[in-house]
């Protein structure tokens, strides 16, 4: 049975990679030659994606072994790309995101194509889309990056205390979780937006309120599925102080799961932001953020005849709460305290 | 008794697939179970004793997790060459099993009635209910009329294993596969399972396969022991041979190294150094080789398992040739 | 005194002695689980007592009150003339150095995350002063655990009876008087039972440890014991020495118990009543008799006490 294996190998991966070159194939010929035949164009580009992704998946398994998974490494590649982007923004060679003054001679609405100094197009103000984008994933990950650590650190504070105390401490932080899980999010920001001023630091905090409560059941539930295993007796036995329990023991076995619930966080959250922004008690444009283009997409009616104008944030916005949530499911499967064997 | 064989396991070796890579979880294994008899099979924990009991009865088969080589055949019928439906109706009538965990055999929102008459076919409500009190008083439990309308969380854990076993006899199987039947019960409990599983063998002439880690409960119950150890056969004789004469040096390191009632307090006990290997990277050759008082370099090639006088063993250096124990 | 009596106890100096325990656990809706139910033993220097008993009988749960861990319901607890009921949380985690646990679940008592190394300093670290290398080593060596393969490996890659040592070094590095050995050997495969429980008995003697063996397995507590106390349901059945054990135990359960060894005779195939009571409702009189093939009336009126039957023999029953 091993030969079989041994010999499969080798064959998986050429198969694979053979029909990964042909799918890419596929795609840049529906792209370069095909531009502009509407369906046809979509189906192949489609088609050619697909053969490219199952090919390199396939070869991919025949390399590194049956637990490789490529929607994985597309997903952290998407992430590294973007967060790369979006530190190294100011120093890139992308067009005007802000001041509309220097885009007076660029024309609005410009169409996405490649091969112009727009590739994403421009909106109607003539700013360039991808450096929009780019700047806008910097505020959009600084205020949900933000939120979310703000969230780990007071809802994994609390959690754990009350995971491991119990008792008095543990009843009055459920009355106040579940008092601010009560309150409907949405309703909640808008106050907040009202009140604060709308920068990036009072935004970070609002939304915090949001990851709070739920960052503390998770600490409280992994802390209390620690708690119970023999190796907290067992320090406890040897005289360890409650401190140094919940520094030592209970810390460092509850972060991980925490840390993989707050990648899924941070995909609500930045939808969460996007939200905001839409309505317009987030960022404040011209500054951009993914949430205020998508916005600028219902001004006199330009979604209807510029659609690139909401899909291009609006795609950037899906595949970064995808990716999130993929690798923080995938994360958090792998950390789950009650799913553990060790 | 009969000698044609009730079941026939020739060169069965499973395969496990895991995310390290495959392992072979049982490796060659060859027995035969007669009819009527009590075969008991020992090993520790990652001998493989539970993955061989779950392949002879076809729970595990070939399929992207795991590869069954090898021949299992019951009563005439090869097991691995059925289809789903033919196992299905192979365990409703040929072959019962007996789980280690009562608790989680029984399905907690089904009364024990419905658990013991879902399995009968062709029978009236009344026909199958009487067949049902009938099974349970044949595994010793009072008042079974009242039994049948309780749920699982209502008897102790030593009802619910008669229960379980009632439920593995209500298709009269010729074979009763029990894997380590009484580890989760209390030790004044696991005796009387065990003494009525020894009952049900004499009075219904099922065989039964008894899987257990501990040497104790098989000794004095089986007819023939096979000891296990990391997937393969050691040692495979009558059990009053085996314990009065192993040939094996596990099974002889084994039964030296358990404490008994008899001896003194303080009696200091033979330990068997190291621990059983990971089945991942198992030794070359013997694999008990790396722990052996008697090992030597030709244990470097895997010894065939060999009988003498129907006292079969796999060892280059069996116990009685060097004049030890 | 409605206990189980307390003549089995011994004058004069004694490591360790245990008055009128009781645990009690509320479980819910106003309803409490006797897990102990006033049972007194006592602990001479270099001393094992063995505590032998099916599980829910109180055998862990004793082991535990001991240790403070959590302290008992009632009760007291004396270590060297120190009574440790009641004593303030840093003097109750000082006088937890004297006595040290090892439990059931080897794999399971160590963090999964951390190195060898540091789970063995871990005792003295607490107390302040991380102990250099040369000591760790020395205390992995006297467990039979080569340091240099061993140092930075994480519990997951040894195997149980290794995770068994590792545990044993590091309660051993705190210096303790007294070893409370819950069900060490349960769940470690057979094969490598025999040397955990050769090295507890040689650790004990090399150091002059009192020992307290909880454990189900007969032959295992006679093994290492010296005197053997017999539980049901939260009491005393009997204090028997290990030597007696098997030849001349009187109570009906320590009867039943030995008869239940696997590798006994055959018994009476018909099932005598071997449902447990609850201990949320514990049987009135004697605890054992809805079991007892002797039970008479005067088993439900009066709760039998520990008497003594022959030197260092002490039995709870009111027929033997």
């Amino acid at each position: 049975m091993s030969d079989i294996l041994v010999a499969a190998r080798p064959s998986g991966r050429w198969w694979g990679a053979a029909l990964a070159v042909a799918g890419l194939a596929v795609f840049g010929l529906s792209v370069t030659i095909l531009a502009g035949d509407g369906w046809t164009q979509a189906a192949a580009v489609v088609a050619g994606l697909a053969a490219a992704y199952l090919g390199l998946n396939a070869a991919g398994r025949a390399l590194f072994g049956g637990g490789f998974d490529l929607m994985f490494w597309l997903c952290a590649g998407w992430l590294v790309l973007l967060v790369g982007a979006a530190v190294a923004a100011p120093v890139l060679p992308l067009g005007e995101h802000q001041d509309i003054v220097r885009t007076l001679g660029t024309p609005g609405m410009a169409v996405p194509d490649l091969s112009t100094s727009h590739p994403l197009g421009t909106n109607n103000f003539g700013l360039d889309q991808l450096a929009r984008v780019v700047h806008g994933a910097r505020s959009s990950l600084v205020v949900s990056l933000g939120a979310v650590a703000i969230g780990m650190v007071v809802g994994g504070t609390v959690g754990i205390a009350a995971g491991y105390f119990r008792r008095g401490a543990d009843a009055g932080v459920g009355v106040l979780t579940n008092a601010l899980l009560a309150v409907p999010p949405l309703i909640l920001l808008i106050a907040l937006g009202t009140v604060l001023e709308p920068n990036l630091r009072n935004i970070a905090v609002a939304l915090s309120l949001l990851a709070i409560p739920s960052m503390i059941r998770m600490a409280r539930a992994s802390t209390m599925a620690f708690a119970q295993r023999e190796f907290v007796v067992a320090a406890e036995a040897i005289g360890a102080s409650r401190w140094r329990i919940m520094t030592r023991e209970l810390l460092p076995n509850v972060l991980l799961p925490l840390a993989s619930y707050g990648m899924v966080m941070v995909s609500v959250l930045i939808v969460a932001e996007a939200s905001l922004s839409f309505l317009g008690l987030g960022v404040q444009p011209p500054a951009p953020s993914w949430g205020n283009m998508i916005a600028e997409g219902e001004e006199n009616d330009a979604f209807t005849r510029y659609p690139h104008i909401v899909l291009v944030p609006g795609i950037t916005l899906f595949l970064t709460v995808f990716a999130f949530n993929l690798i923080g499911e995938k994360a958090r499967k792998r950390w789950d305290p009650r799913q553990a064997k060790l | 008794m009969d000698d044609s064989p009730l079941l026939t396991v020739e060169d069965l070796s499973t395969e496990i697939h895991t995310s390290r890579g495959p392992f072979k979880a049982v490796d060659g294994v060859s027995f035969t179970v007669r009819p009527g008899e009590m075969f008991g099979i020992v090993g520790e924990s990652g001998s493989g004793k539970s993955v061989l009991g779950r392949t002879v009865m076809g729970l595990y088969t070939s399929g992207p997790t795991m590869t069954v080589t090898g021949k299992v055949v019951l009563d005439g019928t090869d097991v691995h060459a059925l289809t789903a439906a033919g196992r299905r109706r192979l365990w409703r009538s040929d072959v019962g099993m007996v789980f280690q965990d009562p608790a989680t055999a029984l399905n907690p929102v089904k009364k024990i009635g419905r658990h013991l008459t879902e399995g009968m076919r062709g029978l009236s409500r009344t026909a199958a209910r009487t067949r049902a009190e009938e099974l349970l008083r044949l595994v010793g439990i009072p008042e079974p009329r009242r039994r049948l309308g309780q749920y699982p969380h209502e008897l102790s854990g030593g009802m619910r294993q008669r229960v379980v076993i009632a439920i593995a006899l209500a298709g009269e199987p010729s074979l009763l596969i029990a894997d380590e039947p009484t580890t989760a019960l209390d030790v004044t409990v696991q005796k009387q399972i065990l003494d009525l599983l020894g009952r049900l063998q004499a009075e219904l002439g099922t065989a039964i396969v008894l899987i257990s880690h501990n040497l104790a409960v098989v000794a004095g119950r089986a007819d023939r022991v096979a000891v296990m150890y990391a997937g393969r056969l050691a040692e495979l004789a009558p059990a009053a041979a085996l314990f009065a004469g192993p040939r094996h040096p596990y099974t002889e390191a084994l039964l030296a190294s358990v404490p008994r009632l008899a001896d003194p307090p303080h009696s200091p006990l033979q330990a068997i150094d190291g621990a059983p290997p990971d089945m991942a990277a198992p030794p070359p050759g013997c694999r008990f080789a790396p722990r052996c008082r008697y090992a030597s370099d030709a244990c470097e090639t895997s010894p065939a398992l060999v009988a003498d006088h129907g006292h079969a063993y796999a060892c280059h250096h069996p116990v009685s040739s060097i004049g030890g124990a | 005194m409605a206990g189980t009596g307390t003549t089995h106890l011994r004058p004069g100096e004694r490591v360790l002695s245990v008055e009128d325990l009781v645990v009690e656990f509320p479980v819910g809706r106003g309803r409490t689980v006797h897990a102990v139910s006033g049972i007194s033993f006592d602990l001479l220097d270099g001393e094992t007592l063995g505590i032998l008993g099916e599980s829910g009988c109180g055998k862990s749960s004793a082991g535990r009150a001991v240790m403070q861990l959590p302290p008992p319901t009632a009760g007291s607890v004396k270590l060297n003339g120190t009574e440790l009921t009641g004593l303030g949380r840093s003097a109750l985690r000082d006088s937890r150095r004297k006595m040290q646990m090892i439990l059931q679940n080897p794999v399971a008592a160590l963090n999964p995350r951390r190195k060898v190394a540091d789970l063995v300093a871990e005792g003295p670290a607490v107390w302040g002063g991380k102990p250099d290398r040369s000591r760790i080593e020395a205390a992995l060596e006297a467990v039979g655990l080569d340091p240099a393969t061993v140092w930075d490996r994480r519990p997951h890659e040894l195997s149980g009876g290794q995770c068994q040592r590792v545990c044993i070094a590091r309660a051993l590095l705190l210096d303790p008087r007294v070893l409370i050995c819950d069900e060490p050997v349960s769940s470690l495969d057979v094969s490598v039972q025999a040397q955990i429980l050769n090295l507890l008995e040689s650790t004990r003697a090399r150091l002059g440890l009192s020992m307290i063996f909880i454990a189900h397995d007969l032959a295992v507590v006679k093994n290492v014991s010296d005197r053997i106390m017999v539980m049901y349901l939260g009491k005393i059945c009997e204090v028997v020495p290990s030597g007696a054990l098997a030849g001349s135990a009187l109570h009906p359960y320590t009867r039943l118990l030995l008869a239940s060894v696997p590798d006994a005779p055959q018994g009476d195939a018909e099932p005598e009543n071997t449902e447990l009571p609850s201990p949320m409702a514990p049987p009135t009189g004697c605890r054992f008799r809805t079991r007892c093939p002797l039970a008479t009336d005067l088993c439900a009126k009066e709760e039998p006490n520990l008497r003594q039957t022959t030197d260092g023999h002490h039995v709870a029953c009111h027929m033997v």
